[in-house]
């Protein structure tokens, strides 16, 4: 009994530690809106059940195109390589990046269950870019934190990194190419080949 | 069985002031957290051959053993699950607490105290979660995320038999956790050797089907898995570290087209 109360007495004092959180700001609520938009037109367009996969792919690719910056994100998800591929090179790479991002992401949305990208703030980074954080928030589980990044362009956004509990997407994809790249002797043709094998296999599922 | 007997009495001797050491050490070592790698700053893996072997091998142990269990698991009611792991998780709440201390997170230390309170007395041993609806959110510390926060570089990327990605400072906090977690020293007290690894085990099921999703979308999208699993863990892992705290813990790339221009992060600018 002394034990039990004397664990009462703690929880109390620990209750009454508890600092609440500051409250979230948001110095960039156009950013934060063009992301609800996104999550918005992404649940109603890609998410029917009524939607073949090569339909939801072309609707995907739309949204992604749209939205994303992929010259941008794939150049950098390339690394030094971009340097020294030619112009043929360059884009024959950024169209299997693309493809492969369509193919591995858009068959996802056949399976949503009903989670939700709930934007909580944004905050300025170096360069007018300007991060919106969000959480996505599913059946089980604690919510996942979603940081994206956004540059502007004249009247809107456009995606440059998804940033999934700290961990960035691009930076991952770098990763990911240039060990690709690396354990082929170097050769950039590896990587569109490797793009190509997973962007079939991943249309299958 | 018999040597644990020999081992137990004076195992509880030198722990003692192992601990009162460390509890000595920590506000004066409170690190220069500028030293702590964050998420997005570069991976050194110089064991790069031997880690991507242990990574085979542990994919295959996964296909033998741990996906086969953890699918039989996912079987299970969702409820059933949930309560595993809130027990799995009310375990860790004294050892989080206690590195939360070493850390000096008093609010962190006094949260993870009130779930292990709450959920243990009214939570029927943790199987339910009364302390979530009362503001107390569960979060884990190891005694690896300590010794970072007192300074402690990752070290070299390790990919460890069974255990998985790991670093050196990591391994080291693997070797302190399985002494001096209170759940380990209380089940070796009462001689149940077993309880340790079945807790490991149970914890490694749970986490294998509760990522069960989210790993066939990693195995989908990477052209090589070993680089991107690196990736991943390595981040994860400093952002726990940072206790995810915002602002310091979002990587940030150059990503600019136009070398000199702003980024913050540790990452060359894209090419031209």
């Amino acid at each position: 009994m002394i034990r039990r109360s004397f664990l009462v007495v703690v929880a109390t004092a620990a209750c009454l530690w508890a600092v609440p959180p500051a409250s979230a700001q948001n110095p960039v609520p156009g950013a934060t809106a063009f992301i609800d938009t996104l999550a918005k037109r992404a649940i109603e367009g890609l998410t029917s059940k009524d939607i073949d996969n090569a339909d939801r792919a072309a609707r995907f690719r739309t949204l992604f195109t749209e939205t994303f910056d992929v010259p941008t994100i794939g150049r950098f998800a390339l690394g030094t390589p971009w340097r020294t591929a030619s112009e043929a090179d360059r884009a024959e790479y950024l169209k299997a990046f693309e493809d492969f991002i369509v193919a591995t992401y858009a068959t996802r949305f056949a399976d949503y269950g009903g989670e939700a990208i709930r934007t909580t703030g944004s905050r300025r980074g170096d360069d007018s870019e300007v991060f919106v954080t969000s959480e996505f928030v599913r059946a089980q589980g604690a919510p996942v934190r979603v940081a994206w990044r956004l540059r502007p362009t004249g009247d809107s956004w456009r995606i440059i990194d998804v940033i999934i509990e700290d961990v960035s997407m691009a930076i991952t994809q770098r990763d990911d190419f240039s060990a690709t790249i690396q354990r082929n002797g170097g050769r950039l043709s590896a990587l569109i080949e490797a793009l190509r094998s997973k962007t079939s296999t991943a249309g299958k599922s | 069985m018999s040597a644990s007997c020999t081992v137990r009495r004076p195992s509880w001797l030198l722990i003692a002031p192992f601990l009162a050491v460390l509890l000595l050490l920590s506000p004066v070592a409170r690190a220069d957290e500028r030293n702590v790698a964050q998420a997005g700053d570069e991976i050194w893996d110089p064991l790069e051959p031997m880690n991507r072997y242990f990574f085979e091998v542990n994919r295959f142990l996964d296909a033998v053993a741990l996906k086969p269990m953890a699918t039989w698991y996912g079987a299970l009611p969702q409820g059933v699950r949930t309560g595993t792991g809130n027990f799995l998780g009310n375990l860790r709440n004294p050892w989080t607490a206690i590195n939360d201390g070493l850390q000096g997170e008093g609010n962190r230390a006094g949260t993870a105290v009130a779930r292990f309170v709450i959920n243990t007395l009214i939570g029927f041993f943790g199987v339910f979660d009364p302390a979530k609806e009362m503001g107390f959110v569960q979060h884990d510390e190891d005694a690896g995320q300590t010794f970072a926060r007192w300074g402690a570089g990752d070290g070299p990327y390790l990919m460890l038999p069974v255990f998985g990605s790991s670093n050196g400072r990591d391994l080291v906090g693997l070797v302190t956790d399985a002494i001096l977690d209170p759940f380990n020293l209380l089940t070796r007290g009462a001689d149940a050797n077993w309880a340790s690894p079945a807790r490991s085990g149970m914890t490694a099921v749970h986490y294998r089907d509760a990522n069960r999703q989210q790993i066939e979308d990693v195995e989908r999208s990477a052209t090589d898995l070993y680089a991107t699993v690196r990736r991943i863990t390595a981040d994860r892992r400093r952002s726990e570290i940072r206790n995810a705290d915002p602002g310091s813990s979002t990587p940030s790339p150059r990503m600019t087209e136009h070398e000199g221009l702003g980024g913050s992060g540790p990452r060359a600018e894209v090419p031209r």
